[in-house]
């Protein structure tokens, strides 16, 4: 085991969540066994961020994806048991295709040692199909489209405390998994394959905005959002610039804070209004103008406005991608107005209006304590990305080359 | 540092009335919203005095931002800037002390913190040395503009206004981002005064002459979204249906900074993209300016022709600075004097205002009259100069306050010849001026035959003469 500087910034990072999901974790029952599948979650992130080890990875991705679902199918709502099955579905039909791609390797080179496969790569015509399977397992961590399915029903199953797993390890994880194993023992099969991956992330990056602005219930919305956004984290990682991987790197931190604090505000929200479902919400800035404030400010820092860490690294992943695939940067940006236009709508009518409740509780210590952090966080990294960037070194990127 | 004092100082105030404003009385939150662009302002006009005397320091570097060549937390202030500058201060302290009490209690922290953060945001486009930072301020101004906006909890207009001003803000963002990614591929750099350095100084291959067109387009597209020249008006809020200084806000702050990006970026938009833009701003003045007739949104279009009005003015150096900052004032002014039910300092700057806005017809008369002599002036002391391969800057023209066109040059010589001396030769002299004049003169009425500038001066005398027009014949 060890930690690369990529693998020490994205473990704080799943650290600081881990932190805010559980202080956000309220009422829940049998306590003892949730916060030992939250540590366990922890500590599964943990062991794949530091593993030199395929095998070790593997243990650690697919014990991730297990104390996921089963937070879920323990102390979910609605339904938990259909939210679950379907992330296992996902999660385990590309971990399959990650042990097939396992055991050949094994055979073939007699090591799964990391450092000792990038030492010895694999020739380049026969990289593309070991990259295909490994990425099989990590592109439905990434809620890629068409691979997103099981999102939109976790996050609607999932408290807040258990959501905001899903993008601050999980996704953070397999942006991890494929930046050094994929892009990092197979790049020349990365290269190859990259240009229908690059499609398909321009496409999920408007589809999940597009999508998510029909939503009617919160959870949902946020869920696709978040589909959007980490369909550019990879965008960044298929186009394989060093401009673009270090904006994969903080793209990864930016979303996994924002989309943790969205979803503690969501339920903060739902906490006055009783039900997650915009219709039966509304009027909320006018009895709780403090937590509408965090709502906004947090949705805002979600589509990645200018202060925020977002804008930061959304600037950065689209200047690294136009310098391969200016078609696709250039649509990929149009990502940015239909983002505002499902934040616009979910504050809209989250906020807005005649408030439907005669009184609301406006925030609390507990809310506050863990949005503001995050926030804070959030503006820090976008005056200052270079606080991430610059602990990137090129040495530490994989350098894939340019496709003919 | 006295440039980041003039960000910084409204920024922090919108931290503390955003952090503490729940435990402020409403006066001091006002207070604070109000001293902050006004202080703002002070040290404009001591940056503005450093730059024409060329004594102060006019460059802020803060260090690097994103790892990308040329990005950077620079401000750079020159000469064209500074005006601009002053007049948005101005207008947003204004603007604030009126609010003091015509904003409802419980939307007063709301819109003082979107202020100053406007304020800061306008100042940082102004003076951003690189198109990063100018992106970053670009879209700050659009959120703070939909911020405004939104600006009643309970209003569903409210509602509707700010959400349509997010998106159209997003898409002016877009718009910019993929210019400025463009010119990055481009010049492999994102600071505005290499990128413009190199274009005065190399010819392009014509694969990068297009890619460059495309960028201007982009930027052009992206100010028009912002200004809301044709077909982007129709989400223009109506400012009869805001508080005064809301509207005010929206209409004299936040629009006009589409007109203040391509004034920015002026020598980087290619020249027939530039005239593109002058044809759809007098196109989209005269359009707005009919529209206004019978309309119960006449406050939108009013400001739509105004600011369409400016438009058509780039490429006329100084005039379009005239022009654009005289309209800032008039509208705000305009807008500020529809809220009567008002006391103190508050209502004093009310009749003032009001006072100036009965003028608004003559002034606005007036500063079109000027714009167009210099227009003429301008088009005439040029004439004489070979076009070089890139036209000469809108800001460039700005900054030469100090020069005069070689044809008042020629007036002021014979006219004090003739003072000085008399006799047949200055009369020959004054002759020759004026046979020259009429030549010109005559050029400039056939337009087409002289080439693309005098197409570009001959829409611009144009769209002047029928906004005069229009503004006498109202």
């Amino acid at each position: 085991m060890a930690l690369d500087p990529v693998g020490a910034i994205l473990l704080a990072t799943c650290g600081a969540v881990s932190l805010a999901a559980v202080a956000t974790s309220r009422r829940v029952g049998d306590r003892r066994a949730y916060f030992a599948l939250h540590c366990a979650a922890l500590a599964s992130a943990a062991t794949a961020l530091v593993a030199r080890d395929l095998a070790v990875f593997f243990v650690g991705w697919e014990s991730l994806l297990l104390a996921i679902a089963m937070l879920i199918r323990g102390w979910g709502v609605g339904d938990k048991r259909g939210a679950s099955l379907r992330l296992l579905v996902h999660g385990l039909i590309g971990s399959g295709l990650f042990l097939v791609a396992l055991a050949s390797i094994a055979e073939a080179r007699g090591t799964l040692d990391i450092d000792a496969l990038a030492a010895r790569p694999i020739a380049p015509n026969g990289q593309l199909l070991p990259a295909i399977l490994f990425l099989a397992a990590f592109l439905p961590g990434l809620a890629l489209f068409p691979f997103h399915a099981w999102s939109a029903r976790v996050h609607a199953a999932a408290p807040a405390g258990i959501g905001a797993l899903v993008p601050g390890l999980l996704a953070v994880v397999a942006g991890y998994g494929t930046l050094r194993i994929c892009l990092g023992l197979f790049p020349q099969g990365m290269t190859a394959a990259a240009p229908p991956l690059v499609a398909l992330a321009t496409v999920g990056a408007l589809y999940g905005a597009i999508v998510g602005a029909r939503q009617d219930d919160m959870r949902r919305a946020i869920a696709f959002l978040a589909v959007s956004q980490q369909s550019l984290v990879a965008l960044a990682l298929f186009v394989a610039t060093p401009t673009s991987l270090r904006a994969a790197v903080l793209l990864l931190v930016a979303n996994a804070l924002a989309m943790c604090a969205a979803l503690v505000a969501v339920e903060a929200i739902a906490r006055r209004t009783s039900s997650f479902l915009l219709s039966r919400g509304g009027g909320l800035g006018a009895t709780a103008p403090e937590i509408s404030a965090l709502a906004t400010l947090t949705t805002l820092a979600a589509i990645g406005v200018p202060g925020s860490a977002g804008f930061a690294a959304l600037v950065l992943a689209l200047a690294g991608a136009y310098e391969r695939y200016p078609v696709a940067a250039a649509v990929a940006s149009l990502g940015l107005v239909f983002g505002a236009a499902c934040a616009a709508l979910l504050l809209r009518r989250a906020i807005h209006g005649a408030p439907l409740i005669s009184a609301s509780r406006d925030a609390d210590w507990r809310e506050r304590l863990v949005l503001v952090p995050l926030l804070a966080a959030l503006l820090a990294i976008g005056v200052a990305p270079r606080l991430i960037t610059d602990r990137v070194a090129d040495g530490a990127l994989p350098a894939v080359e340019a496709g003919p | 540092m006295t440039l980041v004092l003039v960000v910084a100082v409204p920024l922090a105030a919108a931290f503390v009335i955003l952090v503490a404003g729940g435990h402020l009385r409403r006066g001091a939150i006002g207070a604070i919203g109000a001293a902050a662009p006004a202080f703002a302002f002070g040290i404009s006009a001591a940056t503005l005095q450093a730059v024409a005397t060329g004594t102060g320091a006019v460059l802020a570097d803060l260090g690097p931002w994103l790892p990308l060549r040329g990005s950077g937390l620079v401000l750079r202030a020159d000469a064209a800037a500074m005006p601009l500058a002053l007049a948005c201060t101005a207008i947003a302290t204004l603007i604030a002390v009126v609010a003091f009490a015509s904003v409802p209690r419980d939307g007063a922290r709301r819109f003082y913190v979107a202020l100053d953060v406007l304020v800061a945001a306008t100042l940082v486009l102004l003076m951003a040395g690189d198109l990063l930072l100018l992106l970053a301020a670009w879209s700050a101004v659009g959120v703070c503009g939909a911020f405004l906006a939104g600006r009643a909890a309970r209003s569903a207009d409210a509602a509707r206004d700010g959400m349509v001003s997010l998106v159209m803000a997003r898409l002016g963002d877009a718009s910019l981002l993929v210019a400025s990614l463009g010119l990055l591929a481009l010049f492999q750099t994102l600071d505005i005064e290499q990128i413009e350095t190199r274009l005065a100084t190399i010819l392009l291959a014509p694969s990068a002459e297009r890619a460059l067109g495309v960028a201007s387009i982009f930027i052009v597209a992206a100010a028009a979204s912002r200004v809301g020249l044709a077909p982007f008006s129709a989400w223009l809020g109506d400012p009869a249906r805001m508080p005064a200084p809301v509207g005010a806000a929206l209409h004299a702050l936040v629009l006009p900074t589409g007109i203040a990006l391509v004034l920015r970026l002026a020598e980087i938009v290619r020249y027939d993209v530039l005239v593109l833009a002058v044809a759809l701003g007098g196109a989209s003045a005269l359009l707005a300016a009919a529209a206004s007739l019978g309309s119960s949104r006449v406050e939108t279009w009013r400001t739509a022709a105004v600011l369409g009005g400016v438009v058509a003015a780039l490429g006329a150096g100084p005039a379009t600075l005239v022009l654009l900052i005289a309209a800032m004032f008039v509208r705000a002014v305009s807008l500020l004097a529809r809220r009567r039910d008002v006391s103190g300092l508050s209502a004093a700057v009310v009749i003032a205002a009001a006072g100036v806005a009965s003028m608004e017809r003559p002034v606005i008369a007036a500063a079109l009259g000027i714009a167009a002599a210099l227009v003429v002036l301008g088009a005439v002391g040029t004439s004489r100069i070979a076009l070089a391969p890139r036209v000469s800057s809108v800001m460039g023209g700005a900054t030469r306050l100090d020069g005069l066109p070689p044809l008042v040059g020629r007036v002021w010589h014979t006219t004090t010849l003739l003072a000085d001396r008399g006799g047949e030769a200055v009369i020959d002299r004054a002759l020759r001026t004026v046979t020259a004049l009429l030549e010109t003169i005559g050029r400039a009425m056939g337009g087409l035959e002289a080439g693309p500038k005098w197409t570009h001066q001959t829409l611009l005398v144009a769209a002047t003469a029928a906004l005069v027009a229009y503004w006498i014949a109202r």
